[in-house]
């Protein structure tokens, strides 16, 4: 589609564990369009959290991806991210596309502080800017007459900096003691942008968190910081895997306001991984339900509610437990995907399963407007 | 149950280093029963004598027959693998050598194992003044490099130790005369089981020495074979190892909810460190003592080496090679030419301390439980 | 409906050692005086943000954890409550009531005692994966209570097993099992069995359903409501989830920082909160309908520590409506009508 940035094809993923071989993933199509927020919603196990991994290309072993493609548009161009170098991907990561995780705690580094995180990313990805601003300083100094006697050093150094960022000179010098000095104003630089997020995110005395270590952040504060380091380059595309599942309910309110706010100041596209239906409809324009390793459904959030196609997304919606009517729960359990099901892998929990079913797997077709849905009912094969 | 047992052999089966590691130590096990008919003792009331065959100084090389008057009396032709300073049969001590190795091993790791174990698990459940004593207590032991302190038990241990058995006696009644009250009398069980206990054979010892005229205290003089006396060094060396590694899992684990839900449900703290704990803390402890049975049995070696290890004589690997001191390198024509002297006793420390320690590893790939379920 | 539990000025203080001395440095005021009565077979619904002590007001009340301070006063019947109420509002120091206290009050109990506590009150944790000790069959860990407390014994105990699993929906062939080999709704379950085998008559339910898929929860909650009323228990259910709390408790009771801020029916509570804070906490529900979108965060900043407490009212630093009098006085736990309590001086 045209105004796609992200969209995945066809993505397979395999576990290779000592039970066996994990077929996590079973060809995952999704797309993202600009400037909209798709909401990934499944249980444990359906492969939600590893497609938004297999994104970064940084799934871990004993994960390896098997087929697919993942195109992300940059600069015009649309790129496999699968196909790439790692040195390209390492350019993609923080800058095109960013990750928040689930666990605020775990995902900081807790012997750094929370400043010294965002300027890791910052330094790895707009040097050059920061770079630029340092010697403005510089040239501040000089005209203004308060310059020290290494000024003009160092603006002689962040010169040669700037036009050649490998010489070899510069790789020296960085390691001598002393005078590696130099660095410091541009690390001052970058602590100054890092507070900038920070107030951004709405953390209230920014200068005082910059200096804080993880353990002394609450749980809200530390995922704010997430926030920050994600967004710090301004991604295209953003990735947020469960952010407020281990959050208050009342800083979770908080967290997805910002999330909203901030999808608008930065112009992102976001792509919202989580399980909670309410957060869902919050917060996404579309949806794509996904079981088992594949989406099963996918639509704009309004036709997800009040018209859910699939079976699994229908069992889903009733089974959140409402006061007064009684509770419904969907029959059986999530199938291992060591030995997954033939066919369609919902097809023994489902109440319309039909002989076709546990045979051949349904393709994913849209059947309605922008409503795509993988399901014999809706759409016989080879539509 | 089996079906755990059945995931371990597909997960032993999978890595063939651990194959290798059982293939080893079976083979060493069937050595050491098969002892007696492999090498057929020459003195049948100390088997683990080594024979020799005259009182010549320069060792013999392997295929070299034994004497005749020596092979009339025992049944013996061949020395297989020659024989060392003092005509002893490299063979006969190789094979003996193999129980004298297990014996060391087991038994070192057996009591060092048990005593972590108990107090350990004190140390760590009950944690307080008990855990603070206990741990100087382990690290004082621990502040000694390991082989200098056996050396220095191994001499500072008496041949001769008089132990006064009734002293033991009444320290050994006043825990089990409690225990056998509380048993049929629950109601006295705890501190008033323990004072009336004492009580009883305190009253039991009084009458004794009124009628005749000394207290109830035998003595009895352990007579410690240098052998022993190495045994007993090394498990003193090992147990703060094993204290502090069991502690430190107890510590971990004591945290987890089945541990609290556990006594949600009333169960004594005995039933939760043994129930509960011990079977989730084992592993760690499990693999150490496996790599500790090789490193065990290379510290005998190297005691024996030192001259302190075991009795003149007697098949040890390690004595053989301390034996052979003299006759690695002779001169520069034909330098190692009694190479037979410490090259197989070696092979066989080698091959034995590599088979523990491969068997050990694969215990640790096998019961690591992060690796388990993913 | 008689009173089952009935809590007086209920306070948890966890010291905080600290210095080359260890000496106290400073104490965590987890609960800080709460007052609640629990009825007999009523589903009490306890919620809160993390930090607020719903917890810790859990395991205090069976025990689990020792309280600093307060009372618990379990099935003491109305005439013997009264008494009590008199001699303790009398200032004596009374034998009688010292005596009705190693009764009834289970703050006292100690020893055997607290042992046969045990089979009248029990917990159900929060995630299945580490509530069961992984090394022990099923069959084990459902008999274990009874091994504990001497209740049977040898083909009783596993005759027993089966009933009990066979209640909450797992069956025979279950027993021979390693928790492992169940998914997590399934183990819940087997902790559920573990906590009836005794057949308790009181059981925390500590944030059961939030570790489990939501397609499962809707089992666990027919589960727990079928077992009430089959078994006649009495539930504290805890639990930071408001949704579920809504669906299966009669009575809800608020936390904020070790007090209760607002009690009442759960209708009363989700269709007419009055304290602020619970306002605030019940508009952060995300509601599955995607035509009701964007309601304003009503709270900023977040929960401060219990080991500083503000002074007087515990929420008046966040509070909208705060007034003078919240900062120097903490306001009482008072009944507006049909039950419905609130702390608050802003309600009269």
């Amino acid at each position: 589609m045209a105004d796609d940035i992200l969209s995945i094809d066809d993505l397979r993923l395999n576990f290779y564990t000592y039970e066996g071989v994990v077929e996590a993933l079973d060809g995952v199509k999704l797309s993202l369009r600009k400037g909209e927020t798709l909401g990934i919603v499944g249980e444990t196990g359906c492969g939600k959290s590893v497609t938004g991994l297999s994104v970064l290309v940084i799934v871990p072993p004993p994960g390896k991806i098997e087929g697919g493609k993942i195109f992300l548009k940059v600069k015009g161009k649309d790129i496999d991210l699968l196909g790439q170098r790692q040195a390209i991907l390492r350019r993609i990561r923080g800058e095109y596309i960013s990750l928040i995780f689930q666990d605020p705690r775990s995902a900081l580094n807790p012997v750094y502080t929370a400043g010294d995180q965002i300027i890791e990313v910052l330094v790895h990805h707009r040097r050059k800017e920061l770079i630029r601003r340092a010697l403005e300083r510089i040239d501040k100094e000089i005209a203004s007459g308060k310059a020290g006697f290494l000024t003009k050093y160092y603006k002689k150094i962040y010169q040669k900096w700037l036009e050649s960022p490998r010489a070899l000179s510069l790789q020296i010098l960085s390691k001598i003691p002393i005078a590696r000095r130099y660095n410091r104003i541009l690390k001052d630089e970058a602590k100054k942008e890092a507070t900038k997020m920070l107030r951004i995110m709405r953390i209230p005395d920014p200068e005082r968190v910059v200096d804080m270590y993880p353990h002394e952040l609450s749980g809200g504060m530390a995922q704010r910081v997430v926030i920050a380091i994600a967004l710090a380059c301004s991604p295209e595309v953003l990735i947020a895997d469960e952010p407020t599942t281990n959050l208050d309910v009342t800083v979770q309110l908080q967290i997805l306001n910002l999330i909203r706010e901030l999808k608008e100041e930065f112009s992102s596209s976001v792509i919202y991984v989580t399980h909670d239906m309410g957060v869902v409809a919050e917060m996404c324009d579309r949806v794509a339900v996904m079981y088992a390793g594949s989406v099963v459904e996918s639509a704009g959030v309004l036709d997800i509610f009040k018209r859910p196609l699939h079976p699994y997304t229908r069992a889903l919606l009733e089974s959140i437990p409402r006061p007064g009517t009684p509770f419904k729960s969907i029959e059986g359990t999530v199938p291992s995907l060591i030995n997954p099901p033939s066919g369609c892998r919902f097809h023994n929990r489902c109440r319309f399963a039909m002989d076709i079913c546990a045979k051949t797997k349904p393709e994913i077709a849209e059947v309605e407007k922008d409503h795509f849905v993988q399901c014999y009912l809706h759409h016989s094969l080879g539509e | 149950m089996l079906d755990e047992f059945k995931f371990t052999l597909k997960r032993m089966r999978k890595s063939p280093l651990s194959i290798v590691g059982i293939v080893i130590v079976s083979f060493f096990v069937v050595i050491a029963i098969l002892a007696p008919v492999l090498a057929p003792p020459v003195d049948p009331r100390d088997p683990y004598a080594i024979f020799h065959d005259g009182y010549g100084p320069t060792p013999r090389p392997p295929g070299s027959p034994i004497l005749d008057s020596f092979i009339l009396s025992t049944g013996w032709k061949v020395h297989y693998f020659g024989t060392a300073e003092g005509q002893l049969d490299i063979y006969y001590g190789c094979i003996w050598g193999a129980r004298t190795a297990f014996r060391i091993g087991v038994l070192v790791v057996a009591i060092s194992l048990v005593a972590g174990l108990v107090l350990g698990s004190i140390s760590g459940y009950f944690g307080g003044v008990i855990d603070e004593i206990l741990m100087r207590f382990t690290d004082i032991i621990l502040a000694f490099p390991g082989l200098i302190l056996a050396m220095a038990l191994v001499i500072a241990l008496p041949r001769l130790w008089p132990i006064e058995f009734g002293v033991i006696g009444i320290v050994a009644a006043s825990f089990i005369v409690p225990m056998v009250i509380g048993f049929f009398y629950p109601k006295l069980r705890g501190k008033r089981a323990v004072i009336l206990g004492f009580a009883i054979v305190v009253a039991f010892a009084i009458p004794y020495v009124y009628v005749l005229g000394s207290p109830p205290i035998y003595t009895i003089a352990l007579d410690l074979n240098s052998l022993d006396k190495v045994l007993i060094a090394l498990a003193l060396v090992g147990w703060p190892g094993y204290t502090r590694v069991i502690r430190g899992e107890i510590l971990r684990i004591k945290q987890e909810d089945y541990v609290e839900a556990a006594r949600a449900i009333g169960a004594s703290d005995i039933r939760i460190i043994v129930r509960h704990i011990l079977p989730n803390a084992i592993y760690p402890v499990v693999i150490m003592a496996s790599l500790d049975i090789g490193s065990t049995v290379l510290l005998a070696a190297a005691l024996s080496f030192l001259g302190i290890g075991s009795p003149l004589g007697y098949s040890d690997w390690g004595q053989m090679i301390s034996y052979a001191r003299n006759w690695v390198w002779t001169g520069f024509e034909n330098p190692w030419q009694f190479w037979y002297t410490f090259i197989i006793p070696g092979v066989f420390i080698f091959i034995f301390v590599l088979g523990w320690n491969l068997l050990g590893d694969a215990f640790r790939d096998i019961l690591d439980p992060t690796l388990r379920r993913k | 409906m008689s009173v089952l539990l009935n809590i007086r000025r209920l306070r948890k203080y966890y010291p905080i050692f600290g210095g080359v001395l260890r000496r106290k440095l400073a104490e965590v005021k987890a609960i800080d005086g709460v007052n609640l009565k629990m009825y007999k077979g009523e589903c009490f619904g306890l919620v809160g943000e993390s930090g607020c002590g719903k917890t810790t007001l859990g395991k205090t009340t069976i025990r689990l954890l020792d309280p600093t301070a307060g009372s618990i006063y379990f099935e003491a019947p109305d005439d013997v409550m009264e008494e009590i109420d008199k001699l303790e509002n009398s200032n004596e120091d009374s034998a009688r009531l010292k005596e009705l206290q190693k009764k009834y009050d289970l703050a006292k109990y100690r020893g055997a005692n607290l042992r046969t506590l045990r089979r009248k009150m029990q917990i159900v944790y929060q995630d299945p994966t580490t509530s069961l000790n992984p090394r022990m069959l099923v069959k084990d860990i459902v008999s274990e209570p009874l091994v504990t407390q001497g209740l049977a014994k040898g083909q009783d105990r596993k005759k027993r097993a089966i009933e009990i699993l066979d209640k909450v929906g797992l069956t025979e062939k279950h027993l021979y099992r390693y928790p492992h080999e169940f998914s997590g709704g399934q183990r819940q379950r087997i902790a559920v069995a573990r906590a009836l085998v005794t057949n308790p008559e009181f059981v925390v339910l500590d944030e059961p359903t939030s570790s489990v898929d939501v397609s499962m929860r809707a089992q666990l909650l027919n589960l727990f409501q079928d077992l009430q009323k089959d078994l006649n228990l009495s539930y504290l259910f805890v639990s930071h989830d408001l949704s579920v709390v809504e669906c299966i408790a009669h009575r809800v009771a608020v936390m904020y920082l070790g007090k209760i801020v607002e009690l009442a029916q759960t209708e009363d509570l989700y269709k007419n909160p009055l304290h602020p804070y619970a306002q605030a906490l019940l508009s952060s529900i995300p509601i599955p309908d995607p035509a009701v979108k964007g309601r304003r965060a009503m709270l900023s900043g977040e929960v401060p520590s219990p080991v500083n407490p503000p002074s007087g009212c515990r929420f008046h630093a966040r509070c909208a409506k705060a007034m003078q009098i919240c900062s120097q006085q903490e306001p009482e736990l008072i009944d507006v009508g049909n039950g419905h309590m609130v702390a608050c001086h802003a309600i009269r």
